[in-house]
């Protein structure tokens, strides 16, 4: 019987022109939104510098994963203009086509938090939502900076 | 870019041939060179730009195109209406009426040189920029309405702009028929705080600017010289083929050039053609 892999909750970010792709990989396909939403805050700050404070729900449904994946990010940068918060930790499920989740993270603090960029949206581009192999899937896409 | 993969029709316009599910050609403008460094990416959605529905002569680029999402940058596509033609998000890009301001302060080099640090920290100061920023212009529901309406008019009323200014503005800053109860509430709600930012708001900064400058070089006139939008689709009437039709004409990056004469240009510049930036034309 071969040896099960190890598990693994990542992010990374990749390079497209002047934007920027966000890429998360997990064990299912939520792990792998949450940590795509690790990377989209990465963008902005270090995640970890993000404090817990404050939970926000979302919720978006849409009819694949891909479309689903993009709405999710799309309503994260939403969530974080409208409330001027960012986000460092993330819990999601995905039941069918609808995507429940909570958001934790607190208002935009400038001197401590120093935002790089300000992302507008998800975008198509390079939008995948796929296993990965056996053990993990994969969940990443470019956004607009 | 391969140029072998194009057919040369002059000097600076390229062909890529129709073939796959391509309705029309697509057609590049650029020297060797630009061409040449284009990256592949732009073919690719040149070619997936000339496959859409209602597209009308041809999908075209512009000498500084490059990889967008969906269409280039630098990509302009007409389609008609009439026969099934789109409108495409991605034929506008994200930063939807995105466009050059250019204004004259009417002052030498010599006389900004020696403030020009703290008038780039003035300027910092004034214009709100960056995630979290609040701009200081803040909208109840009708006052939203009335400035999706009204546009630049709208805050020209409101002492946020000069009307010699609207002059100046490409359309005059207001696009006739928009359905402000059209747009969601959701995309209102995210417009709200963006209004009199730098960053995703990018509107009414003008003023902001001119109070920046008066402070420091009360002198400076700030007059605008021309605005006009780059990431735009708007409903134009072209004829082609000898025939009027009413298109979804897309520019993503790039501008209307209007020839002397044109009616649409301001009266000041009607005498001369113009093409702030990226030019482009419907043959």
């Amino acid at each position: 019987m071969p040896a099960r892999a190890v598990v693994r909750n990542t992010w990374e970010h990749f390079a497209h022109g002047a934007d920027i792709g966000v890429r998360g990989v997990g064990p299912t396909k939520a792990d792998a939104f949450a940590q795509a939403a690790l990377a989209l805050t990465a963008v902005i700050t270090n995640p970890a510098a993000v404090h817990p404070v404050t939970a926000v729900r979302v919720a978006c449904e849409a009819p694949s994963d891909d479309i689903l994946f993009a709405d999710w990010l799309n309503a994260l940068v939403y969530e974080m203009s409208t409330r001027r918060m960012l986000f460092g930790a993330f819990v999601v499920s995905i039941d069918g086509a609808r995507l429940t989740a909570t958001a934790w993270g607190e208002p935009v603090d400038p001197a401590r938090h120093e935002p790089a960029v300000e992302i507008k949206g998800a975008t198509y581009t390079a939008l995948i939502v796929a296993p990965l192999d056996d053990d993990h899937w994969l969940a990443q896409c470019v956004v607009d900076v | 870019m391969d140029l072998l993969s194009l057919t040369r029709t002059s000097e600076t316009e390229w062909r890529i041939e129709p073939h796959g599910h391509m309705r029309v050609p697509g057609i590049l403008y650029g020297t060797d060179a630009l061409v040449r460094d284009m990256d592949e990416k732009v073919y690719q959605q040149v070619v997936n730009v000339a496959t859409l529905p209602g597209i009308v002569r041809a999908a075209y680029a512009m000498p500084d195109a490059h990889w967008g999402y969906g269409f280039p940058i630098g990509g302009v596509a007409a389609f008609d209406a009439d026969l099934g033609g789109v409108v495409s998000a991605g034929g506008v890009g994200f930063d939807i009426s995105c466009g050059v301001r250019l204004l004259s302060t009417g002052l030498h080099v010599d006389d900004i040189e020696p403030v020009k640090k703290r008038l780039a920290d003035e300027l910092s100061r004034s214009v709100p920029a960056g995630v979290g920023s609040i701009g200081r212009v803040h909208l109840d529901d009708p006052e939203m309405n009335a400035m999706l309406a009204g546009g630049a008019r709208w805050a020209v009323d409101r002492g946020y702009g000069t009307a010699a200014d609207l002059d100046r503005i490409e359309e005059h800053g207001c696009m006739s028929g928009a359905r402000p109860e059209a747009v969601s509430d959701h995309a209102k709600r995210r417009q709200c705080d963006e209004m009199g930012t730098l960053g995703s708001g990018n509107h009414y900064l003008t003023e902001l600017v001119r109070r920046a400058f008066a402070r420091l070089l009360p002198r400076a006139a700030l007059t605008l010289l021309y605005d006009v939008s780059h990431n735009t689709c708007k409903v134009e009437l072209h004829e082609v083929d000898g025939r009027q039709r009413r298109l979804f004409v897309h520019r993503k990056g790039a501008t209307r050039a209007f020839g002397p004469g044109h009616p649409d240009l301001p009266q000041a510049f009607a005498a001369v053609a113009h093409g702030l930036d990226r030019m482009e034309h419907l043959p």
